[in-house]
């Protein structure tokens, strides 16, 4: 076995020469693989379809999955420890149900990006770049994903799962979508609130259409003939890309079926939990039984954990012992192991890959409001389905939680992952001119 | 400021006795929850109008929206406690004579504020705790309706508490430590106080006189203890409590002793007070991922 500093390294097939000499260059010549060790990991990193779960806002890394129980007080907050399914791992207390599960997931504890702001960490999260003034707006992953693989049975290829496009009380962030490939490209916006109804918002561009609530039939019937009754050829070519998605997703009774959560049985519904989160979690499940190739499920869509007009992001500059405990942490626990069981007992996760996490970490200091700020020099990640080799931590922060003690884990590194798992390789990301740079995360496979 | 602790060997022996006797769990006396609510949706901060059967809480109304809310228990009957109000209100307590009442409004990114109403007059009174971010987080008012007793952060990193009068005009901090103090509940003698803080590590629930005098620690675990809340007689304190691994109601003696388990639910029980009639305890629990308000008796555990 290869290893890179502390980890366990492998690359993946699939990789061009250039790129693979690119990253023999930055590898000590031990690191080097064979040809057999490439094709082992290109066939354990397959997957049909990626479910990015993004923790809008920022969760603490040392109040949930790295925490710092030795470090002084004023660093590792009031929470106590717990043990997890891996042996010396603990987590805190607030996510006892995921601390049972670390069997089902890899946790990389060494995370690193390179804007401590929300919009400008959430465009890295999203594309691998940085944004502001003059600087190209790089496509998404979910973006690049539908780009290269298209549109499948009435279900746009990249759905966002979310009250909104992810945003701070000042603007949306820049990275969310196609950027300067075009709004063609951008996610299909779906909407689901805490009892699992789901509306979409493209349907107020058509003119006379209110929002539909998919879980009541009849109106939506009602909706449908009307719209069928307007429409003609030119209407509809007047429609931009979204509009036509969303009359495309609701003429297609196979499409329409897979946002029906009422299919769903009560008692799974439950497990999920009654909050947005959750019931974005389990339709983000139908989409992937409908091969729709890209989700992305957001905690959010403002960062702000305690604002007016705000959806109670994980931004915690203020109240981060509060909400932790009493909301934050307890929906996630509840939502994400309930998603992670059900998608294991389909059979779903060979072909899934599933990854969770925010724009960065928070301070492992606590700050002068008794909270935590933001910190991008360190954060968690957790991946698992599509060949990830689930129950292991990947890399580690120091003894505060301020800096990886490992290699860094950068987005562009998350994104090449991604890409690589769903077939799109160095060669199909040359052709496509983005990402030319990111390490492949060799240790999860 | 030192703080005594607790002589917490007898909880300790009765925790021990209930995990290994079968059958013999500290909370088989309580009776059968009783659900009070049936959205599910997130509810917290729960608190009784002492002349009435009403409790008012605060709940996720809309995703953007947390309101308070009143239920009258002999109705059914649900409705908004400030009918306006279009930004997050949570965390309120009643005087005695329910003349005034305190809760937080949110009116700014992520800026909360104090506010005090007088009932009598209309006359509200806010407590701005500065600019920027700065949240003023949970309160209670004296039973008199005198003073209110709040906790906020320092620069330091720690968190006091604070006690004003009605007017909010007169400060005073009532804890100086380096410790994070959180979720003040004053008796029904108002003479004291009861609340968490991380003086013990972490999350442990403490009491003091209400002039800030006597720290004492009441418990003593590893796990979480918070939001604690005395009874009506003064003689008990009901809490939260993970020190078995999931959000349970505990009660205990005012001084420590005889702490017992009310809930056990795979889900999370969180938000406790005590009814009234000081026999029931209410509190939001989650059930098949609803989270809805219950009371449970606790009668035959008032030892």
């Amino acid at each position: 076995m290869l290893r890179l500093g502390e980890f366990k390294s492998r690359s993946c097939d699939g990789i061009s020469r250039r790129a693979f000499v690119q990253a023999g260059a930055a590898l000590p010549l031990t690191a080097m693989l064979t040809g057999e060790q490439i094709a082992q990991a290109a066939a354990q990193a397959q997957a049909k379809t990626v479910v990015f779960v993004w923790l809008w806002g920022a969760p603490s890394h040392l109040d949930t999955f790295d925490p710092k129980p030795d470090a002084p007080l004023n660093y590792r907050g009031p929470f106590g420890t717990i043990p997890t399914t891996l042996p010396g791992v603990r987590f805190t207390e607030l996510v006892p149900q995921l601390a049972a599960r670390t069997d089902k997931f890899a946790l990389i504890r060494s995370n690193i990006t390179h804007d401590g702001g929300h919009p400008g960490a959430g465009t890295f999260g999203y594309t691998g770049h940085r944004e502001g003034r003059g600087i190209t707006i790089q496509p998404s992953w979910g973006s690049i994903v539908s780009r290269h693989h298209g549109a499948g049975a009435g279900l746009p290829p990249y759905v966002m799962l979310s009250r909104g496009i992810p945003r701070d009380v000042v603007k949306t962030i820049d990275g969310y979508g196609g950027g300067d490939w075009g709004k063609a490209y951008d996610p299909f916006l779906i909407q689901c609130d805490e009892l699992g109804s789901v509306n979409i918002p493209a349907l107020k561009l058509v003119d006379g259409v209110t929002p539909n609530r998919i879980a009541h039939r009849r109106n939506l019937q009602d909706q449908l003939d009307k719209i069928k009754r307007n429409v003609t050829a030119d209407t509809f070519d007047a429609w931009d890309s979204k509009s036509k998605q969303a009359f495309t997703l609701l003429t297609n009774k196979h499409a329409l079926e897979s946002l029906d959560l009422a299919k769903e049985p009560t008692e799974l519904r439950e497990n999920y939990g009654q909050s947005s989160f959750g019931q974005s979690l389990l339709l983000a499940r139908r989409l992937v039984e409908a091969e729709v190739p890209f989700v992305n499920v957001s905690w959010s869509e403002f960062v702000e954990a305690f604002s007016p007009n705000t959806d109670f992001g994980w931004d915690t500059h203020v109240k981060n012992f509060d909400l932790l405990p009493n909301r934050h942490c307890p929906v996630l626990d509840t939502a994400f192991s309930a998603f992670l069981d059900d998608m294991y007992d389909r059979g779903l996760m060979d072909s899934t890959l599933v990854v969770c996490m925010g724009e960065f970490g928070r301070t492992p200091r606590i700050n002068n409001r008794a909270a935590r700020d933001h910190w991008q020099h360190n954060y968690f990640s957790i991946w698992a389905g599509a060949g990830v080799k689930t129950g292991q931590v990947i890399g580690a922060s120091d003894a505060k939680g301020e800096r990886p003690v490992t290699r860094g884990i950068e987005p562009t590194g998350v994104g090449v992952t991604m890409l690589d798992c769903m077939g799109i390789d160095s060669i199909a990301r040359a052709e496509l001119n983005v990402l030319p740079e990111g390490e492949f995360i060799h240790e999860l496979f | 400021m030192n703080s005594s602790k607790p002589g917490s060997a007898c909880s300790l022996s009765l925790l021990l006795a209930a995990l290994l006797i079968p059958g013999l769990h500290q909370f088989s006396r309580a009776a059968e929850p009783v659900r009070l609510t049936t959205d599910g949706k997130m509810k917290q901060d729960l608190c009784f109008t002492h002349d009435t059967q009403e409790l008012i809480y605060s709940v996720l109304k809309t995703p953007q929206l947390i309101k308070l809310q009143r239920l009258n228990l002999e109705s059914g009957n649900v409705e908004d406690f400030h009918t306006s109000a279009n930004t997050n209100e949570i965390y309120i307590d009643f005087a005695k004579d329910m003349k005034h009442y305190a809760y937080i409004r949110n009116d700014g990114n992520l800026h909360t504020s104090l506010q005090v109403q007088d009932v009598e007059n209309g006359e509200v009174h806010s407590l701005n705790p500065g600019g920027g971010f700065a949240c003023v987080r949970a309160l209670t008012i004296s039973p008199d309706g005198q003073n209110v007793v709040y906790s906020f952060p320092e620069m330091n990193g720690s968190q006091q508490l604070w006690q004003t009068d009605n007017k909010l005009q007169n400060k005073t901090e009532l804890t100086k430590s380096d410790f994070i103090d959180a979720y003040p509940r004053y008796s029904p003698t108002g003479n004291v106080l009861t609340f968490t803080s991380t003086r013990s590590g972490n999350f442990d629930i403490f009491r003091m006189s209400a002039d800030g005098t006597g720290i004492f620690q009441l418990t003593d675990h590893s796990g979480i203890d918070t939001r604690p809340s005395f009874s009506p007689d003064g003689s008990k304190i009901v809490y939260t409590s993970l020190r078995q691994g999931n959000y349970e109601i505990f009660i205990m003696n005012a001084d420590g002793s005889n702490q017992k388990q009310v809930t056990s639910n795979s889900g999370k029980d969180d938000f406790a007070c005590w009814h009234p009639d000081g026999k029931r305890i209410v509190y939001v629990g989650e059930v098949k991922g609803k989270r809805d308000i219950y009371s449970i008796s606790v009668e035959g555990m008032l030892d």
